[in-house]
């Protein structure tokens, strides 16, 4: 029995091969031995680049960071699953992990085999079993089908059960890799809980999550991975927060190349010569694709046309990423400092003063109306960002309100 | 590719004998006491059918009397918690399975959007997979190029497109599924929670494509045990539990009943029993409410309200959301006055949540907080809130500020 459990990484690379040169690479490298295999790199696809990490006993690390950022290649690492191609990786303990919930049950047999079968392959004795299965049966609320082969369940009870054997063995290290989004609402509450409970206990749990929230209440430090490579390791609150700051200020031509109906989508009809967005704050000149919510934001309004334009007005309109209709306002245009009947131009702008929409990606749309008739329109993404959080969901709209009381 | 096949197969299934109703009057999907057992296989299956015994001596009965139907044109909602039997039903109308009981009739071409992927296509790239998919769907070779096109920039897979699926992540696969599986409109959908792929943005095109798919005039039948995405995409809905349907209805009077809130404590604190069932509000201009708090305990209280937007079939959104703000130490009464400046709600109606806790103590946020008395349509006894005014075209009853430049 090992003192502590304790997990240390130090410069823990893995490479997958992709092309046919990469896989020969492979074998060379394994042909050459290890002195030799080290200083001729693998190559492929880096799912990990030298990553060095150290997690200590009773220490609760919950690693997030986008799709493809080798967080469940560094999971699979840890729990043994996967071999590292380059560096070392020395794990003391045992390692329980949960990456797809249900699988390793076997499906001949019943839950309740399954479960000793589990508890044997953890090192209990039949008695220890014993003393816990009613808990997991409980847990689990398999009630009569506990007794059933586990290929007459439905998705949902395995990974019920599965979650209750884990959960209920008293692992020294226990990796869950995005398992608490399985079952339903009633379920993952008590997933959650059950969590908290065996962090508790000392033991090292390191959680794989998209979900923000959950790593903020269950972990005491937090790897945020991107590209192989861990960009930040510190407090939970700290780490959520730069992360989410950076998922949300992404690149704005990812923005502009992603989103539908972002800049690039302008139709001028004849004679229009140009019709332009941008959106700055007020008190600024400088354009923005991100503003952050409680600010006056102002949506700046361009036209020019090589000739007259009869009886002009202005739309503008805010959606949501689907499309849904949120605000829009019209106004005509009078006069302009350059209308006549060789050419037409003005500028105008639309302010929220201030912006109250909560956190996301909207759609402005602006759009040139000549009697009635739509003649240009252009539209432009921008992202809310604001550091509002609430519990119980997500409201649309950060409005101000007032609560008063006084006792009678 | 087995489901494909058998996804196909159940459009075959058309009984002529749809013929003997009006036919504007048939459904799409239709259910008449459905059942399906299935037979437990234990060590003793083997010795029964050798000495010519009934297979099985047990049974799980999966369904039991679905009476279920899906009007023309319609999207209907079955919730359920896990092992309801949402799946075995799905399973069931898109041919799987052969029902043990009663009887259903699909009526069109059926699309199944669930299982999706198959269980042979890891090793084929993205293209390939979309090639074989539309080959079985029928594709002509001169749309086939087109329309994998279309797949490849729906599913946004850039160059993963010519790799293959085992090197993509599960969301990139899911990305991939979907795209395939709704390029082409069907009669009817059939639909296993599948709406939660991707980030934001992938999630937003995929609800456009689904409405769009089913504004068409095709019917669906989605399961699910998030009721959110069933009040947004059903006008009425089903409730499931161990195998019957225990509940039917529109979503907003289902919903309650399948989610069975616990009701709070009200002994210590609690709002005044005569709060009307519905107020009124204009839009755009200053909200006031007054209500009256009883609290006959020694007890901290906060207060926390929502109002929210509910219309079956099209949306479900939380427009504002209050933090905890304090109202007093009990015992005692308090009156408590809500102001929401300048409403921002269009005319309509709406419902609104009031929420009465008692104030977390000490260090750190209460997970747990509890709370003592709720008033909210999720628990069945919500406000409505009625709004009256111009109609507005958005869904924000606010204004934009003009300014001329010079």
């Amino acid at each position: 029995m090992h003192n502590e459990p304790s997990i240390q990484l130090k410069s823990v690379s893995k490479t997958y091969p992709v092309t046919f040169r990469d896989f020969a690479v492979g074998v060379f490298r394994a042909l050459a031995g290890q002195s030799a295999g080290s200083s001729f790199p693998a190559s492929g696809r880096a799912a990990l680049d030298a990553v060095t990490a150290d997690i200590r006993a009773g220490e609760r690390v919950g690693i997030i960071g986008p799709n493809g950022a080798g967080k469940s290649t560094l999971v699979h690492i840890i729990a043994g699953l996967a071999e590292p191609t380059g560096g070392v990786v020395e794990v003391a303990g045992r390692v329980t992990a949960v990456m797809t919930l249900g699988l390793g049950l076997r499906e001949d047999l019943s839950g309740r085999e399954n479960i000793y079968i589990d508890g044997e392959l953890q090192g209990k004795t039949r008695a220890e079993v014993d003393r816990v299965i009613g808990q997991i049966i409980d847990f689990a609320e398999l009630s009569d089908f506990i007794n059933m082969p586990v290929r007459t369940y439905s998705t949902g009870m395995k990974a019920r059960l599965a979650f209750a054997m884990i959960s209920c063995i008293e692992p020294e290290i226990l990796v869950i890799d995005e398992a608490l989004s399985a079952g339903d609402a009633f379920f993952a509450v008590k997933a959650r809980q059950k969590i908290q409970e065996l962090c508790s206990t000392g033991r090292i749990v390191i959680v794989v999550s998209h979900d923000i929230d959950s790593i903020r209440r269950i972990c005491d430090r937090c790897l945020w991975m991107d590209s192989g490579r861990i960009v930040m390791d510190g407090d939970p609150v700290t780490i959520t927060g730069c992360y989410s700051d950076h998922v949300r200020a992404q690149d704005e031509s990812l923005l502009l190349a992603r989103l539908p109906g972002s800049a690039k989508e302008v139709f001028l009809a004849g004679g229009i010569e140009a019709l332009d967005l941008s959106i700055h704050y007020s008190s600024e000149r400088e354009a923005r694709r991100v503003v952050e919510s409680g600010k006056d934001v102002l949506f700046s309004i361009a036209a020019r046309a090589g000739r007259a334009v009869v009886q002009p007005s202005v739309r503008v309109a805010l959606l949501r990423l689907d499309g849904t209709l949120l605000m829009e306002s019209r106004r005509d245009i009078a006069f302009g400092p350059l209308a006549g009947a060789s050419g037409f131009g003005f500028e105008t702008a639309a302010e929220l003063s201030p912006l109250r929409l909560n956190r996301g990606t909207y759609v402005c749309r602006v759009e040139l109306v000549e009697t009635g008739n739509l003649v240009a329109a252009r539209s432009a993404a921008f992202e809310v960002t604001s550091t509002e959080t609430f519990r119980g969901g997500y409201p649309q709209l950060l409005w101000p309100y007032i609560v008063h009381s006084e006792r009678i | 590719m087995r489901n494909t096949r058998r996804a196909a197969s159940s459009a075959l299934r058309e009984t002529p004998s749809a013929g003997t109703t009006r036919p504007e009057a048939s459904p799409a999907i239709y259910c008449r006491n459905l059942g399906k057992h299935f037979d437990v296989v234990d060590g003793g299956t083997y010795w029964r059918v050798l000495f010519g015994l009934h297979a099985s001596h047990n049974q799980v009965a999966a369904l039991q009397q679905i009476t279920l139907e899906v009007p023309k044109g319609k999207i209907v909602g079955v919730i359920g918690r896990n092992g309801a039997g949402k799946s075995t039903l799905l399973r069931t109308l898109a041919g799987v399975y052969t029902p043990t009981a009663g009887e259903f009739r699909v009526v069109g071409e059926a699309a199944g959007l669930f299982e999706l992927g198959g269980h042979n296509s890891r090793f084929m790239t993205g293209r390939e997979y979309a090639t074989q998919y539309l080959s079985l769907r029928g594709a002509s070779r001169r749309e086939l190029e087109e329309l994998i096109d279309e797949i490849r920039a729906f599913s946004e897979l850039g160059d993963f497109f010519e790799r293959r699926i085992h090197t993509y992540s599960t969301g990139m696969a899911a990305r991939l599924y979907f795209a395939a599986a709704t390029l082409r409109r069907h009669e009817v959908y059939l639909i296993d929670e599948i709406l939660s792929v991707g980030d934001e943005h992938f999630q937003a095109k995929c609800w456009a494509r689904m409405r769009d798919r089913l504004r068409g005039g095709a019917s669906g039948l989605l399961v699910t045990h998030d009721w959110s995405a069933a009040i947004r995409l059903c006008e009425s809905c089903y409730v499931l539990d161990a195998g019957r349907i225990v509940e039917s209805g529109s979503p907003e009077e289902v919903v309650p009943k399948y989610l069975n809130l616990p009701r709070p404590a009200t002994d210590r604190a609690c709002f005044a029993k005569d709060l009307p069932q519905e107020i009124q509000g204009v839009a755009g201009e200053d909200w006031q409410y007054q209500f009256m708090v009883e609290a006959p305990g020694d007890v901290d209280l906060e207060f926390a309200f929502s109002i929210e937007r509910l219309i079956p079939g099209l949306e479900w959104e939380i427009i504002v959301l209050s933090k905890p703000s304090p109202v007093g130490r009990g015992p005692g009464r308090f009156r408590v006055n809500l102001t929401v400046p300048e409403l921002p709600l269009p005319a309509g109606d709406y419902h609104l949540n009031l929420f009465l806790s008692e104030a977390p103590h000490g260090m750190g946020e209460s997970i747990n907080s509890s709370g003592l008395d709720t008033r909210g349509w999720t628990y069945g006894n919500g406000i409505r809130l009625r709004v009256s005014g111009t109609p507005h075209c958005g869904r924000i009853a606010a204004d934009f500020n003009w300014h001329v430049h010079a």
